[in-house]
Protein backbone atom coordinates (compact mmCIF):
# COMPACT_ATOMS: atom_id res chain seq x y z
CA UNK A 1 0.00 0.00 0.00
CA UNK A 2 1.34 3.49 -0.69
CA UNK A 3 1.72 6.10 1.69
CA UNK A 4 -1.19 8.04 0.10
CA UNK A 5 -3.38 5.21 0.02
CA UNK A 6 -3.31 4.49 3.41
CA UNK A 7 -3.47 8.44 4.32
CA UNK A 8 -7.10 8.16 2.49
CA UNK A 9 -7.71 5.23 4.28
CA UNK A 10 -6.90 6.95 7.23
CA UNK A 11 -9.25 9.84 6.22
CA UNK A 12 -6.12 12.12 6.62
CA UNK A 13 -6.22 13.07 2.85
CA UNK A 14 -3.15 13.73 0.77
CA UNK A 15 0.06 13.56 2.96
CA UNK A 16 1.18 16.79 0.58
CA UNK A 17 -1.60 18.63 1.61
CA UNK A 18 0.16 18.78 5.19
CA UNK A 19 3.39 20.63 4.01
CA UNK A 20 2.13 24.08 4.32
CA UNK A 21 -0.85 24.20 6.40
CA UNK A 22 -1.90 23.63 9.79
CA UNK A 23 -1.85 19.74 11.38
CA UNK A 24 -5.39 18.05 10.88
CA UNK A 25 -7.42 16.85 13.65
CA UNK A 26 -7.89 12.81 14.25
CA UNK A 27 -11.18 11.64 15.24
CA UNK A 28 -11.54 9.04 18.08
CA UNK A 29 -8.32 8.76 19.22
CA UNK A 30 -7.98 9.90 22.85
CA UNK A 31 -5.06 12.10 24.07
CA UNK A 32 -3.92 12.54 20.12
CA UNK A 33 -5.82 15.27 18.35
CA UNK A 34 -3.33 15.66 15.27
CA UNK A 35 -1.48 13.94 13.35
CA UNK A 36 1.89 15.47 13.23
CA UNK A 37 5.75 14.30 12.59
CA UNK A 38 4.39 11.00 15.52
CA UNK A 39 1.21 9.90 13.27
CA UNK A 40 3.16 10.20 10.13
CA UNK A 41 6.03 8.04 11.57
CA UNK A 42 3.63 5.74 12.66
CA UNK A 43 1.90 4.92 9.62
CA UNK A 44 5.27 4.52 7.79
CA UNK A 45 6.20 2.02 10.37
CA UNK A 46 3.39 -0.34 10.19
CA UNK A 47 3.52 0.05 6.04
CA UNK A 48 7.31 -1.09 6.38
CA UNK A 49 6.33 -3.86 8.72
CA UNK A 50 3.58 -5.06 6.54
CA UNK A 51 6.24 -5.06 3.14
CA UNK A 52 8.87 -6.34 5.29
CA UNK A 53 7.34 -10.37 4.77
CA UNK A 54 7.88 -10.85 8.38
CA UNK A 55 4.45 -9.84 9.38
CA UNK B 1 13.11 -8.41 12.78
CA UNK B 2 11.34 -6.54 15.60
CA UNK B 3 11.12 -2.73 15.66
CA UNK B 4 11.70 -0.81 18.41
CA UNK B 5 10.36 2.91 18.67
CA UNK B 6 12.72 5.16 20.90
CA UNK B 7 10.16 8.19 22.06
CA UNK B 8 10.22 10.17 25.10
CA UNK B 9 9.21 8.10 28.01
CA UNK B 10 6.32 5.26 29.02
CA UNK B 11 3.83 7.94 28.75
CA UNK B 12 4.83 9.19 25.26
CA UNK B 13 5.06 5.61 24.11
CA UNK B 14 1.73 4.32 25.72
CA UNK B 15 -0.07 7.14 23.48
CA UNK B 16 2.07 5.77 20.33
CA UNK B 17 1.30 2.35 21.16
CA UNK B 18 -2.80 3.59 21.47
CA UNK B 19 -2.53 5.60 17.96
CA UNK B 20 -0.27 2.57 16.17
CA UNK B 21 -3.10 0.68 17.15
CA UNK B 22 -5.87 3.53 15.99
CA UNK B 23 -3.51 3.01 12.40
CA UNK B 24 -3.86 -0.85 12.85
CA UNK B 25 -7.62 -1.29 12.73
CA UNK B 26 -8.03 1.63 9.73
CA UNK B 27 -5.63 -0.03 7.59
CA UNK B 28 -6.61 -3.64 8.35
CA UNK B 29 -3.07 -4.92 6.81
CA UNK B 30 -2.00 -8.27 8.45
CA UNK B 31 0.80 -7.18 10.99
CA UNK B 32 1.58 -7.83 14.40
CA UNK B 33 1.93 -5.09 16.89
CA UNK B 34 3.84 -7.08 19.00
CA UNK B 35 6.54 -6.36 17.54
CA UNK B 36 7.03 -3.33 18.15
CA UNK B 37 8.70 -2.06 21.42
CA UNK B 38 8.43 1.17 22.32
CA UNK B 39 11.61 2.18 24.91
CA UNK B 40 11.84 5.46 26.51
CA UNK B 41 15.17 7.12 25.83
CA UNK B 42 15.76 7.91 29.60
CA UNK B 43 13.94 5.11 31.64
CA UNK B 44 15.32 2.60 28.89
CA UNK B 45 18.90 4.49 28.55
CA UNK B 46 20.53 0.90 29.95
CA UNK B 47 18.95 -1.29 27.15
CA UNK B 48 19.89 1.84 24.35
CA UNK B 49 23.75 1.30 25.23
CA UNK B 50 23.45 -2.27 24.69
CA UNK B 51 21.58 -2.61 21.56
CA UNK B 52 22.72 -2.28 17.79
CA UNK B 53 20.58 -0.79 15.85
CA UNK B 54 21.36 -1.39 11.80
CA UNK B 55 18.45 1.05 10.73
CA UNK B 56 17.39 3.87 12.53
CA UNK B 57 14.81 7.48 12.36
CA UNK B 58 15.40 10.88 14.37
CA UNK B 59 11.96 11.78 15.45
CA UNK B 60 10.74 14.84 17.25
CA UNK B 61 10.63 14.79 20.45
CA UNK B 62 7.74 17.13 21.54
CA UNK B 63 4.38 15.77 23.30
CA UNK B 64 1.26 16.71 21.78
CA UNK B 65 0.80 19.44 24.13
CA UNK B 66 3.75 21.42 23.22
CA UNK B 67 2.63 20.85 19.08
CA UNK B 68 1.34 24.47 19.21
CA UNK B 69 5.37 25.61 19.68
CA UNK B 70 6.13 24.03 16.67
CA UNK B 71 3.13 25.33 14.57
CA UNK B 72 6.20 27.76 12.47
CA UNK B 73 8.21 24.60 12.73
CA UNK B 74 9.95 23.57 9.35
CA UNK B 75 10.49 20.58 9.75
CA UNK B 76 6.75 18.92 8.89
CA UNK B 77 5.00 18.33 5.80
CA UNK B 78 7.15 17.62 3.04
CA UNK B 79 10.66 17.30 4.85
CA UNK B 80 8.16 14.88 7.00
CA UNK B 81 7.73 12.67 4.02
CA UNK B 82 11.46 12.79 2.43
CA UNK B 83 12.77 8.83 3.09
CA UNK B 84 15.84 9.02 1.00
CA UNK B 85 18.30 11.50 -0.60
CA UNK B 86 20.04 10.45 -3.93
CA UNK B 87 23.20 12.72 -5.19
CA UNK B 88 22.92 14.19 -8.31
CA UNK B 89 25.59 16.38 -9.65
CA UNK B 90 26.15 18.15 -6.18
CA UNK B 91 22.50 18.36 -5.58
CA UNK B 92 20.34 15.73 -3.48
CA UNK B 93 17.36 14.32 -5.13
CA UNK B 94 14.35 13.57 -2.24
CA UNK B 95 12.06 10.84 -2.65
CA UNK B 96 9.71 9.74 0.00
CA UNK B 97 8.57 5.96 0.43
CA UNK B 98 7.28 5.29 -2.36
CA UNK B 99 9.94 6.28 -4.16
CA UNK B 100 7.96 9.16 -5.37
CA UNK B 101 10.91 12.35 -6.08
CA UNK B 102 9.72 15.14 -4.30
CA UNK B 103 12.33 17.75 -5.00
CA UNK B 104 15.49 18.70 -5.26
CA UNK B 105 17.85 19.95 -2.09
CA UNK B 106 21.05 21.52 -1.47
CA UNK B 107 23.67 20.56 0.51
CA UNK B 108 22.53 23.16 2.75
CA UNK B 109 19.33 21.73 2.31
CA UNK B 110 19.48 18.11 3.39
CA UNK B 111 21.62 19.20 6.19
CA UNK B 112 18.54 20.70 7.25
CA UNK B 113 16.27 17.87 7.10
CA UNK B 114 19.02 15.95 8.69
CA UNK B 115 19.14 17.94 11.52
CA UNK B 116 15.32 17.86 11.88
CA UNK B 117 14.15 14.57 10.60
CA UNK B 118 10.85 13.35 11.82
CA UNK B 119 10.68 10.07 10.06
CA UNK B 120 12.73 7.49 8.99
CA UNK B 121 15.72 8.97 6.10
CA UNK B 122 18.65 7.17 4.87
CA UNK B 123 21.38 8.79 2.93
CA UNK B 124 23.00 6.54 -0.08
CA UNK B 125 26.24 5.47 1.50
CA UNK B 126 25.48 5.90 5.09
CA UNK B 127 23.63 2.60 5.90
CA UNK B 128 23.61 -0.06 7.14
CA UNK B 129 25.85 1.12 10.38
CA UNK B 130 25.25 0.37 13.82
CA UNK B 131 25.24 3.00 16.54
CA UNK B 132 27.79 3.71 19.17
CA UNK B 133 27.75 3.07 22.55
CA UNK B 134 26.24 6.27 24.77
CA UNK B 135 29.33 8.66 25.77
CA UNK B 136 29.26 8.01 29.46
CA UNK B 137 30.62 11.90 30.44
CA UNK B 138 28.19 13.53 27.57
CA UNK B 139 26.46 15.76 29.69
CA UNK B 140 24.10 16.71 26.20
CA UNK B 141 20.49 16.25 26.25
CA UNK B 142 19.49 12.72 24.88
CA UNK B 143 18.10 13.90 21.40
CA UNK B 144 20.80 15.68 20.62
CA UNK B 145 23.18 12.40 21.69
CA UNK B 146 20.62 10.96 19.22
CA UNK B 147 21.21 13.23 16.81
CA UNK B 148 24.91 13.14 16.92
CA UNK B 149 24.71 9.35 16.42
CA UNK B 150 22.86 9.47 13.28
CA UNK B 151 25.07 12.00 11.63
CA UNK B 152 28.11 9.64 12.21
Amino acid sequence: MKLTDAYERLGWGDPLDHEESALCDVPNVPNFTRIGTTGHMLVELYLDMHESHDV
Amino acid sequence: MDFIVVCKGASHGRQMRRWLEHVHEKLDLAVDLNRVTFWGYESDAKRLKGTSFYSWAIFCDHGVRDLDKHHDNRNRGLYGLIRQFVPNEGLFEAYDRDNEKLGLLTEGGKKEVLDNATCPITVEGMLPTTWPPLEKSSNLNPLVRLKRRFER
